[in-house]
């Protein structure tokens, strides 16, 4: 089957229960916005290919499903993660102030080099406000990241904070590639892997 | 939303080792109801892996219920007699925890068979997509003192040196043999070896010695004591897996066994199973009018209709029901500066191998699984040594000291650290009525598929109809707003919707009756 994309991203979202997360994902692959998909279980990616510089990028977007509620996020969670989303609630000081564990957390399970970014969702709530743009800046200027405000509700930003975040792991996987140092191989067990396996005794009858 | 543990559940499972989580991914499938906890602060309990620093404290720990006689080693450079070359990475003690998260250390390494039970249960489950998978470079015996390996694919048979042309005729004879081999169809020639030991069988067939040592050994798995029928039968698992996903029948799991609970605990959590780790139990009661369990924790009783609950982690209110302590499997773990055997086994910086070592009279086995920085469980330059036998005693060193022997017999590896321990279980009685269930330890196997018969187990007798771990939906395959019902898998319907759902397909029926 001819691939029907140029790269395959794998993006995580993290960050304390209630800040949106989901609400996030769906606003980027579905441009829908439902409360009620908090409760939708049985969802645990979800999937869009975007075009950057002629590139066809599919981006695979995980989510917590809910392990992050009492810390719990497997270490499993972040293997081979190339992005991570890192999202609180402005309207929610505690979840602003989690996000230096959540960043922890990510140095010690993630891969060294994953390239993340920092996002402050419900934006439309200003009246709410608990955190400032400016704190929200301040932080990720911090730890180096780039920085959104974000609404999944009034569709605000949530399409060019995961461009952003794509465009530069793209840079980064190409100006790795032209470094020539192609990741090493593993195999992912597919359902349509089904190759009926070739008979190698009958091949080797010919000795 | 709360940060409050809710109160009731169907199913309460304690302890995230394979077992456990099996059992509670296959529950919340069913839309049961699920919470999961785990005294530990880490997933998979002794079935998980460690960096270099979590593994020492673990083995520092006074001993708990199913770690034992614990013991490891630094071996300093500055005891060796050796100059060091100039050229030589110097992996110190220093170097080596600085890396420490590099490591993935398997407390039960175990080896997949590329068609075997959990391979299968994986891909049918939907589970694959939440790990990746190395397949072995090459399967390794010892013979005449070194370690060589087996020709596992077409080409390794063209180029191995190991088998002359006769001895590789031999072999494939054997093998086609094996293959047609149909247990309920037996000739007269195989008829004769019914009762007797596939060891007497494999002398009957004129093979070599070599080729001997190949098939007992690497092949069927077997010693002296395997019967006829066993080593067939191993013998015809290993042919089934060959040429699905690499060179060898065998895939070990990217970054360590320990990530396969992992992966069933993802299931159970998108089907809103609640997770809850460094949580340990204080008191378990029954509640004698509903027979329901009632759990204390951190002064919050909780109440399910069940309870399974991992061997390990067991509170002492129900520990009474167990037997006698149990030494299960010993276990050695070496981490090296050089791999095991030559080039051959080893090109591009070390092999993912495994080899599995008899004694010499042959009656004791042990499995030897080397990982390179290819298996993402160690950094590059270093190998991680696996041993698993039998525990015969409660030294694990005396128990693998003959194949100790054997493998540094005639090679200097250049061993860095050394840790023994052993891995102990217990028998559980349970009684028909009781709604509280105990897994097994992990016991010396080279797959899971006893610890997945075990998981089916205890599934069954709670879930009696049930199907274990059904197809999980890819999500491109859920409608989310719910127009086409059918689109979600049934399991997932509050219970008056499915009966709706149920009556509608039965009018369907009626009507396509009706035309």
């Amino acid at each position: 089957m001819a691939k029907t994309y140029d790269y395959l991203f794998k993006l995580l979202l993290i960050g304390d229960s209630g800040v949106g997360k989901t609400c996030i994902l769906f606003r980027f692959s579905e441009d829908a916005f439902n409360t009620t998909f908090i409760s939708t279980i049985g969802i645990d990616f979800k999937i869009r290919t975007i075009e950057l510089d002629g590139k066809k990028i599919k981006l695979q977007i995980w989510d917590t499903a809910g392990q992050e509620r009492f810390r719990t996020i497997t270490t499993a969670y972040y293997r081979g993660a190339m992005g991570i989303m890192l999202v609180y609630d402005i309207t929610q000081e505690k979840s602003f102030e989690n996000i230096k564990n959540w960043i922890r957390n990510i140095e010690e399970n993630a891969s060294a080099d994953v390239e993340k970014m920092l996002l402050g969702n419900k934006c439309e709530l200003n009246d709410k406000r608990q955190v400032s743009k400016e704190r929200g800046e301040q932080l990720a200027i911090e730890y180096g990241i780039k920085f959104m405000e974000t609404s999944a509700k009034a569709s605000i930003n949530v399409e060019e904070a995961f461009l952003t975040l794509a465009s530069d792991i793209k840079a980064k996987t190409e100006k790795r590639m032209e470094a020539n140092n192609p990741p090493k191989g593993s195999h992912q067990l597919k359902l349509t892997e089904s190759r009926k396996p070739d008979s190698w005794l009958s091949r080797c009858s010919l000795l | 939303m709360s940060d409050e543990l809710p109160e009731d559940y169907d199913l309460i499972v304690i302890g995230t080792g394979f077992v456990e989580s099996c059992i509670a991914a296959a529950a919340s499938r069913i839309g049961k109801n699920v919470l999961h906890i785990d005294a530990n602060e880490y997933y998979g309990d002794v079935w998980s892996s460690f960096n270099l620093d979590a593994l020492i404290n673990l083995l520092e720990q006074r001993p708990e219920a199913s770690l034992r006689n614990a013991t490891y080693r630094w071996h300093d450079r500055s005891t060796s007699t050796e100059p060091i070359s100039p050229s030589h990475h110097p992996w110190t003690r220093e170097a080596l925890l600085a890396k420490s998260r590099r490591f993935s250390i398997d407390l039960c390494p175990r080896i997949l068979y590329a068609a075997g039970q959990l391979v299968q249960l994986l891909i049918k489950s939907n589970i694959c997509r939440y790990a990746e998978f190395r397949a072995l470079d090459h399967v390794c015996m010892r013979y005449n003192e070194e370690i060589v390996p087996v020709p596992c694919s077409r080409s390794d048979v063209f180029n191995t040196k190991a088998l002359s042309i006769v001895e590789k005729r031999l072999l494939m004879k054997f093998l086609n043999g094996c293959q047609v081999y149909n247990i309920k169809k037996c000739n007269d020639d195989t008829l004769a070896f019914r009762g007797k030991t596939f060891q007497d069988y494999l002398q009957s067939q004129r093979v070599t010695e070599k080729i001997a040592s190949c098939i007992m050994q690497s092949i069927a798995l077997s010693n002296v004591n395997t019967s006829f029928e066993e080593g067939m039968e191993r013998t015809q698992r290993f042919l089934r897996s060959l040429g699905r996903y690499g060179n060898t029948p065998f895939l070990f799991p990217m970054y360590g066994c320990g990530e396969l609970p992992q992966c069933f605990c993802r299931l159970c959590a998108v089907y809103g199973g609640i997770y809850c780790l460094k949580r340990a139990v204080d008191n378990v009661s029954l509640d004698a009018d509903t027979n329901e369990v009632l759990l204390s924790s951190a002064g919050k009783t909780l109440r399910a209709k069940n309870l399974v609950c991992a061997f390990g982690q067991v509170p002492s209110q129900i520990a009474s029901n167990f037997g006698e302590l149990r030494y299960n499997i010993s276990r050695a773990v070496y981490i090296t500066a050089h791999p095991l055997g030559g080039e051959e086994l080893n090109k591009g910086g070390g092999g993912v191998n495994m080899m599995r070592l008899l004694t010499d009279s042959g009656d004791r086995d042990a499995i030897f699984i080397q990982l390179s920085h290819y298996s993402g469980t160690c950094p590059e330059g270093l190998y991680i040594f696996h041993l698993t036998t039998p525990a015969a005693s409660n030294d694990p060193a005396d128990d693998l000291s003959p194949f100790t022997a054997q493998i540094f017999q005639n090679n200097e590896p250049e061993i860095l650290f050394s840790s023994f321990f052993t891995i102990t279980s217990s028998t559980f009685s349970h009684s028909n009525t009781s709604p509280i269930f105990c897994t097994d330890a992990p016991s010396y196997e080279l797959d899971y598929d006893a610890a997945i018969a075990n998981a089916r187990d205890i599934f069954g007798r709670i879930y009696a109809g049930s199907e274990f771990l059904p197809r999980a939906p890819d999500p491109e395959e859920i409608v989310v707003d719910g127009e086409d019902p059918s689109a979600l898998s049934e399991h997932n319907l509050p219970d008056d919707l499915r009966s709706q759902l149920h009556d509608l397909e039965h009018s369907t029926q009626l009507i396509d009756i009706g035309e």
